[in-house]
């Protein structure tokens, strides 16, 4: 393309749309930028006087796929900031239901939004005809998740089973059990995925780049950890704000993030797989494997492949997760906290990557602060820096093409663009 | 696909702490505080989008609250059905979080699971934005929105119209 503009709006929805804007003129980029009207901030005003009982319910309508991540990062700030330590029962089921929410969000995400891209369609509805297979697959993984999710949150979606230290209700071991039966065959559906991924040709694109994880000594972390690097390092989630600097730019009131090191960084499945790879699943490395996929890789675009790889993870890991509640026994537990003022910090690995939640509270146990990072906000500026060096080596290629990449581009991503705004537009004919 | 569920879906939609976008949350709490049909279910479907496809999947009928671009004065209610009147969708998503109402339908009904008829309740919103509660035209019209929708079930559950 020698001159041109290229803009990707998404009117259709009110507020929240993400728009890229592109001009090139002589065959060379003018202008760019990734516009991302967001305001995390109203969250945190949001939540300021309410008491710490209520700030996971509020904070879970934050995001409609993510809620579970933020149910688990709101209590777990609250908890830190009134010294509770939770028992391992509450923590083996919060990781439990964690993983189905990861399971449902990386299932919906390859399968409907990315594989449309690899596969030449415009969207799945398309797909629903020329491969069948696969999208039935991807429903019935999917609808796995929901009633895991279900099961252990009493929801769906906006838990309301998980409490500050601990659960309201509790499945009952022939549910587990249940469960158990039904996530060893979503093991075999999630193997067919990695088929369909493995015959998928992704983009060649890779940018030196720094990922952020959580990590934990124990586990492949996604619900607890410190803050690990791939420039080398770890930094505990109490001092997040030294690792994570935040920031805004101009056009898009969006609050963005930088490292202590570097103008961007990037967080998600590809920056865990990069962080923690030695610590996936048997079946999860093996799955890496079919898919030619090692660590460190910094193409953007294998972020969707590293979802797939979570997915086998997740699933596994759960398998054992419920082994380990089974032998223990479940038993129901007092939940009694001591309310005092006090300041903590949450972080969880949520699917699109890590969380922070902050809050102080006083004496009553009110907010009187609070501070939210969500993932999305932490990948906006990574997301232009990729757009930025992507464009110059796609240049020459047709106006369609290059627009295409950079939809794919932030895809790959699958920002969190405004759960709010879903509002349907109506055509009265 | 088969439902596991109940064969009649409320389903509400919507962010409560997005100002107006709560109404559906709304009338969904109010409509759970009464004694409903057995064969009703009611769901507070919030912002999960594509999410919801299982839940509205192989339903024999669906009743979605929400609220709606319609052109219309502010807290306008508007009872209409689809497919006989068009929900605009996006027709490709930069993320999963674009997907709504008109997305879940679209792919529900190539699949074939889609409800023949859904009736959907919209509120032409006062206020759209990072706040929590409802305005007061949207809080005025929660009971109107609880009635319309009995007075439909009602007629499903006596049997009058084709369920």
């Amino acid at each position: 393309m020698k001159d041109g503009k290229i803009q990707v709006h998404y009117l259709t929805r009110v507020e929240g749309h993400g728009n890229i804007h592109v001009e090139i003129a002589g065959g060379e980029l003018r202008s760019f930028r990734w516009e991302i009207p967001e305001a995390p901030r109203f969250f945190e005003a949001m939540v300021r006087g309410q008491s710490y009982a209520d700030v996971a319910h509020i904070t879970s309508r934050i995001c409609g796929i993510c809620s579970i991540g933020h149910t688990l990062c709101a209590l777990q700030a609250v908890e830190n900031a009134l010294g509770v330590r939770p028992s391992e029962q509450t923590l083996l089921l919060r990781k439990l239901i964690l993983h189905g929410e990861t399971v449902q969000s990386h299932i919906l995400h390859a399968g409907y939004l990315a594989a449309p891209d690899f596969l030449g369609a415009p969207s799945v509805v398309p797909l629903v005809e020329s491969h069948r297979e696969v999208v039935l697959t991807i429903i019935r993984l999917h609808r796995l998740a929901n009633e895991w999710c279900d099961l252990i949150g009493g929801r769906t979606t906006h838990p309301i089973n998980a409490v500050v230290n601990g659960w309201t209700s509790l499945p009952t071991e022939e549910q587990l059990s249940a469960l158990r039966t039904r996530i060893e065959a979503g093991l075999a559906d999630a193997w067919a995925i990695v088929e369909v991924f493995r015959l998928f040709s992704i983009p060649d694109f890779r940018r030196d780049t720094e990922y952020l994880a959580l990590r934990h000594p124990d586990e492949y972390a996604f619900y607890e950890g410190d803050i690990a690097s791939t420039d080398g390092g770890t930094t505990p989630v109490s001092d997040y704000r030294k690792k994570v600097i935040e920031f805004i730019v101009p056009y898009s009131t969006a609050k963005r993030a930088r490292s202590d090191r570097r103008p961007s960084y990037a967080v998600g499945a590809l920056a865990r797989f990069n962080n923690n790879y030695e610590q996936l699943s048997p079946q999860a490395r093996k799955a890496a494997e079919a898919l030619g996929f090692r660590p460190v890789c910094t193409n953007p675009f294998m972020n969707t492949v590293a979802q797939v790889v979570e997915v086998v993870h997740a699933l596994e890991d759960s398998l054992r997760l419920i082994d380990l509640l089974l032998a223990r026994g479940l038993r129901r537990e007092d939940r009694t906290v001591q309310v005092r003022a006090g300041h903590g910090v949450g972080a969880v690995e949520v699917p699109r990557g890590v969380l922070f939640h902050e809050y102080t509270l006083d004496e009553r146990g009110l907010v009187v602060e609070a501070n939210l990072v969500i993932p999305t906000g932490q990948n906006h500026q990574n997301i232009e820096d990729d757009m930025e060096a992507l464009i110059p080596q796609v240049i020459e290629r047709p106006q369609e093409e290059i627009r295409l990449l950079l939809e794919m581009l932030v895809r790959a991503y699958d920002p969190c663009i405004s759960c709010s705004t879903h509002l349907l537009e109506v055509e009265f004919r | 696909m088969e439902n596991k569920g109940r064969p009649v879906l409320v389903l509400g939609l919507g962010n409560p702490l997005y100002g107006d976008d709560g109404f559906g949350p709304a009338v969904i709490e109010a409509l759970s505080r009464l004694e409903l049909p057995d064969e009703v279910e009611v769901l507070d479907g919030g912002t999960a989008g594509l999410g919801l496809l299982s839940a509205i999947a192989g339903r024999r009928r669906l009743l979605v609250v929400d609220v709606a671009e319609m052109g219309q004065p502010t807290g306008t209610l508007v009872h209409f059905r689809w497919p006989e009147v068009g929900l605009i969708g996006a027709v490709s998503l930069l993320s999963l979080h674009q997907a709504g109402l008109a997305e879940i339908l679209a792919l529900a009904e190539r699949l074939g699971w889609a409800p023949k008829e859904v009736d959907i309740f919209a509120l032409q919103p006062a206020s759209l934005g990072w706040q929590r509660g409802l305005s007061r035209s949207a809080r005025e019209r929660v009971p109107e929105a609880v009635a319309a929708i009995l007075a439909v079930l009602s007629r499903v559950s006596v049997g009058c119209c084709e369920v």
